[in-house]
């Protein structure tokens, strides 16, 4: 009788398998974030407040595919307008079209393990708010080689976006379409038992209806003063270069530096520079605090116009495509709320802020709590 | 222009995998020497959940490329 048990046992054992990992993780965070205008293009009010929740779950399924869901709800109140009365009476009672925004976020995703070697990543995503849909498509593969020392990884993702917009004067525009292609590779190696450094390029191609249709151009006169209110124009397609390089280094267990440092060019006349120094230090065992500093800078887009007297055909005003620097530092605390209980629960509070050359100034806030099993 | 810049980077990505594909990677570590490399505090990345509101927030709007109430897309709808 015992051995007929034992062999059923065995028998079932062989045509199920080793049990499966059945690890996961499920993550809820609050944001907040507000903006102050004390500068930025001066017609325009670019103080907004923003907050939003988000929810991400990641399930492995059996040993070798994992499941990643997340989805994120935002609100934006964006400053009232500028009094536009003053140069074109006409067309300014409409300019607060954009004071509310709901925004919506989601992602779904399955990573599948392919050997020893590789992992193949393949995502849907969709972005929703009124008037304006974006669906994509994430695709990546990795390769972990020398024993997991060096890591090659070729993603790929697109974006279209179908928007039917209605411009700062109030004007409802016809349906139009965008689209982004983006191809990234990236080199991670492992240096010694301290040093992991990390190499990227990304391409990234625009097409279609690029403009912000509540983006408008000041036009002035010889003394200065404005005169008219003009759409934003700028072409319909894009090209960007970005080239991503990172290094981190540990002297003990929790404790590391490191430093990114990114660079990209495109079409438009945009150079971009950024380096961010950060460290993480142990508090105890499992609570961590991040500390970062990140410096940016970039050169205006060819088509920004501070201050034309003359009509353009492309043009813009958008500050974000002007010239500044961002100085944007932020900290982030981990704690473990019950690390030995199974699921092990976390709390992560976190603060920035980012202070424009252009007199933009933000602060920004999350606090989440994770589950781990 | 965008024609020659497109031919650039398309040509740099393929040097960059071609030079990914032939380099067979360099072995340092052994097994039992990762356990600083596998600490959280070496993640490249940092915590998801903070990446995704600081994108928003610096990266994804430098050069006006999504950020808040935007897709990386591009475009937007107003309202």
């Amino acid at each position: 009788m015992r051995l007929r048990v034992a062999v059923v046992a065995a028998t079932l054992v062989a045509a199920i398998g080793p049990p499966a990992q059945s690890g996961g993780e499920a993550s809820l965070d609050l944001y907040v974030f507000s903006q102050h205008d004390e500068g930025g293009q001066r017609y325009r009010a670019e103080g907004m407040d923003y907050g939003g929740l988000r929810l991400a779950f990641r399930q492995d399924l059996d040993d070798t595919h994992r499941l990643i869901l997340s989805v994120a709800g935002g609100w934006i109140q964006n400053d009232d307008p500028a009094d536009l009365a003053l140069i074109d009476a006409d067309r300014a009672t409409t300019t607060q079209a954009s004071s509310d925004v709901i925004t919506l976020d989601a992602q779904a995703a399955l990573q599948s393990r392919l050997g020893e070697t590789w992992t193949l990543f393949s995502g849907l995503f969709y972005h929703h708010q009124r008037r304006y849909v974006a669906l994509g498509v994430d695709l990546a593969a990795t390769a972990s080689l020398a024993g997991g020392d060096t890591g090659i990884k070729l993603a790929y993702g697109f974006r279209w976006a179908i928007q039917k917009p209605r411009g700062w004067d109030g004007v409802l525009h016809p349906f139009s379409y965008a689209y982004s292609h983006t191809l990234s590779t990236t080199w991670t190696q492992i240096l010694s038992p301290s040093w992991l450094v990390s190499a990227g390029l990304e391409l990234t191609r625009q097409d279609g209806d690029l403009t912000d249709w509540y983006g408008y151009v000041i036009l002035f006169d010889a003394t200065g003063q404005p005169k008219d209110i003009r759409n934003e124009a700028l072409p319909d397609s894009r090209n960007r270069a970005q080239l991503n390089l990172r290094a981190r280094y540990s002297p003990s267990q929790g404790l590391s530096f490191g430093l990114d440092a990114s660079g990209y060019l495109d079409d438009w006349g945009v150079k971009h520079v950024a380096v961010e120094p950060n460290v993480e230090l142990p508090l105890s065992t499992h609570a961590r605090l991040r500390l970062w500093y990140r410096l940016s800078a970039q050169s205006a887009s060819r088509y920004y116009r501070r201050a034309p007297t003359a009509l353009g055909t492309l043009q813009t005003q958008d500050s974000d495509l002007a010239a500044f620097t961002t100085h944007s530092p932020g900290v982030l605390l981990r704690l473990p709320l019950d690390y030995d209980a199974d699921p092990r629960w976390l709390l992560r509070l976190s603060v920035f802020g980012l202070f424009r050359s252009d007199d933009l100034f933000a602060v920004g806030g999350a606090v989440g709590t994770e589950a781990r099993w | 222009m965008i024609a020659a810049m497109e031919r650039s980077g398309i040509i740099a990505l393929a040097l960059a995998l071609a030079l990914s594909a032939a380099t067979p990677g360099c072995a340092t570590t052994r097994y039992h020497e990762r356990a600083r490399l596998a600490d959280p505090a070496m993640q490249l990345d940092g915590d998801a959940a903070v990446v995704y509101v600081r994108t928003k927030a610096e990266s994804a709007r430098e050069g006006s490329i999504g950020g808040f109430g935007h897709s990386a897309a591009g475009g937007c709808g107003c309202e």
